[in-house]
């Protein structure tokens, strides 16, 4: 009797294992997230359908129980598999590790969630166990999200601008309309007089149209951004914009050498670039040290995914630390000498920014100028990419 | 009696604006003395050179401008402040400015060397209001 109720209950203890194991399968065959165990020669001891179907599908690799990690680390990244393998011996060490993992295959922007965690038999690791989650999504949103929020300062930035423009350059040449208005109804006034008023009067109305004219172009650049891209070559426009200032150029003897041997061309809104070369380089002539011809150097690089353009002069200068906070703001002149409206380094900046790249500046009075634009070459192609892949 | 002849300072980068108040302030005062910049530092100069000579004609009259190129109307009062008490003294400092911007009136009123802002255009009436 005794011996009959032992084989039960080892029966029941055989049936409930098995029962909780086809459980525990069936938990981890019907994911989607990924998890496999090694041991602690870096070999699979066990890996779920996900993993298998993910290797078969994107590196056509039938994975064995006994193969070595490498054998899917090879076929990744060097760069991700180096991270994979660093986590992967930090944990042999009995730690826990949960990072984020971001790839690219092909051109699929990929992001998990990863964790390890070792696997002990009397506080020895003998193996780790590793969960791996697709997040692409929520990072997806999560990008999302924040470009809308750094796109709304962005515009708030830009309205409190505009109270600022209405405050000083709308109202600037209003009030004087007013002032001479008021003077010219004075009935007691001189016909030289009356003439002089008239003349100011004008010149005031004049103003007052170039600002809403600027206010203008300045609203332009919003929706321009739309329209087709191509493939601009730097040395034509160069070259175009040399020939649009002529007069200019052979006035103040100026030299424009340049460097493009690296990269001669973009992908790009022409307008745009063309203006930012118009404007870079007429300010250089613009704002140039007296007596000196103006020396203005353009060069092009390339680096890592970046389209790198420097535009270096040996021009008056400008003093950073005390003006380096508005040099791109809007109607923030610095000179006194010479005829400016404070537009143009607004617009270069509102322009490349446009087009998705950034712009700085590098100055010491007497000293010249330079200016480093970078334009995230990927960038343009890859935002959209994300999205319609992962979707 | 000898009547004292007003002195003022323009600081202002807009001739056009310049010409209106100067006209305003000799059609309303009669004969005074005006002296007008339109690069500020050349103002602020002028003041320092002006330092010896001992005001015995009452307070100058300073209408300062907001918005210049080289050196805004807040940053002219930086460096007006670190002038000597006795040539601080000599003056007194409206800020004239275009601006309907609460702040910059805000700005204007709260700041210890301003006597008061001033919304352009400078007329008759406001002048008459000022030193009538």
């Amino acid at each position: 009797m005794a011996i009959s109720t032992d084989i039960t209950e080892r029966k029941d203890a055989e049936q409930s294992l098995q029962f909780s194991q086809s459980n525990l399968t069936a938990l981890i065959e019907n994911t989607d997230a990924i998890i496999y165990s090694i041991d602690t020669n870096f070999l699979y001891t066990a890996f779920n359908k996900s993993l298998r179907d993910k290797l078969k599908l994107n590196y056509d690799l039938d994975l064995k129980i006994g193969d070595h990690v490498n054998r899917f680390l090879e076929k990744i990244d060097p760069k991700e598999a180096r991270q994979l393998r660093s986590k992967l011996i930090e944990a042999m060490k009995g730690d826990r590790i949960k990072f984020e993992q971001e790839s690219t295959f092909g051109r699929v922007y990929n992001c998990s969630s990863v964790s390890i965690n070792p696997i002990l038999e009397d506080e020895t690791v003998i193996g780790l166990s590793c969960l791996v989650y697709d997040i692409t999504q929520q990072k997806l949103e999560q990008l999302q999200k924040e470009k809308m929020s750094t796109d709304l300062i962005q515009r708030n930035l830009n309205l409190e601008q505009f109270t600022f423009i209405v405050s000083h350059n709308l109202r600037g040449p209003t009030a004087n309309i007013i002032g001479f208005s008021e003077y010219l109804q004075d009935e007691n006034i001189t016909l030289k007089e009356q003439k002089e008023l008239q003349h100011g009067l004008s010149k005031s109305v004049i103003a007052l149209d170039v600002v809403i004219k600027d206010l203008n172009s300045i609203l332009q650049i919003k929706s321009e951004v739309n329209e087709k891209k191509e493939v601009i070559t730097f040395s034509k426009i160069v070259e175009d914009t040399i020939t649009s200032i002529a007069d200019i150029i052979n006035k103040h003897h100026v030299q424009v050498s340049v460097d493009f041997s690296e990269v001669d061309k973009i992908f790009s809104l022409k307008i745009y670039i063309a203006s930012i070369f118009y404007n870079l380089i007429s300010n250089s002539i613009k704002y140039c040290t007296p007596n000196e011809p103006p020396r203005i150097e353009i060069k092009s690089k390339r680096e890592n995914d970046k389209i790198i353009l420097t535009f270096k002069d040996n021009g008056l200068g400008i003093d950073l630390k005390k003006q380096g906070v508005k040099i791109f703001g809007l109607y923030n002149r610095f000179h006194s000498h010479v005829e400016g409206k404070g537009m143009g380094l607004y617009m270069v900046k509102t322009q490349v920014e446009s087009l998705g790249g950034t712009i700085s500046i590098a100055s010491q009075i007497n000293k010249g100028t330079k200016f480093t634009i970078e334009f995230d070459n990927q960038n343009q192609n890859d935002t959209n990419n994300k999205t319609l892949h992962s979707r | 009696m000898t009547r004292i002849t007003k002195r003022f300072i323009l600081v202002e980068d807009d001739e056009l604006s310049n010409f209106i108040s100067k006209r305003a302030l000799k059609l309303s005062l009669g004969k005074i003395h005006i002296d007008d910049f339109t690069i500020p530092e050349n103002g602020l100069e002028f003041i320092k050179s002006r330092s010896s000579h001992a005001s015995h004609d009452g307070k100058t009259t300073i209408f300062l401008d907001i918005n210049m190129p080289t050196l805004t109307g807040w940053e002219f009062l930086d460096e007006f402040e670190l002038f000597d008490q006795s040539i601080k003294d000599q003056y007194n400092i409206y800020i004239l400015s275009s601006s309907v911007n609460i702040d910059d009136i805000n700005r204007a009123k709260i700041n210890p060397l301003v006597v008061d802002f001033i919304e352009k255009p400078l007329n008759k009436a406001a002048v008459v209001k000022l030193f009538g």
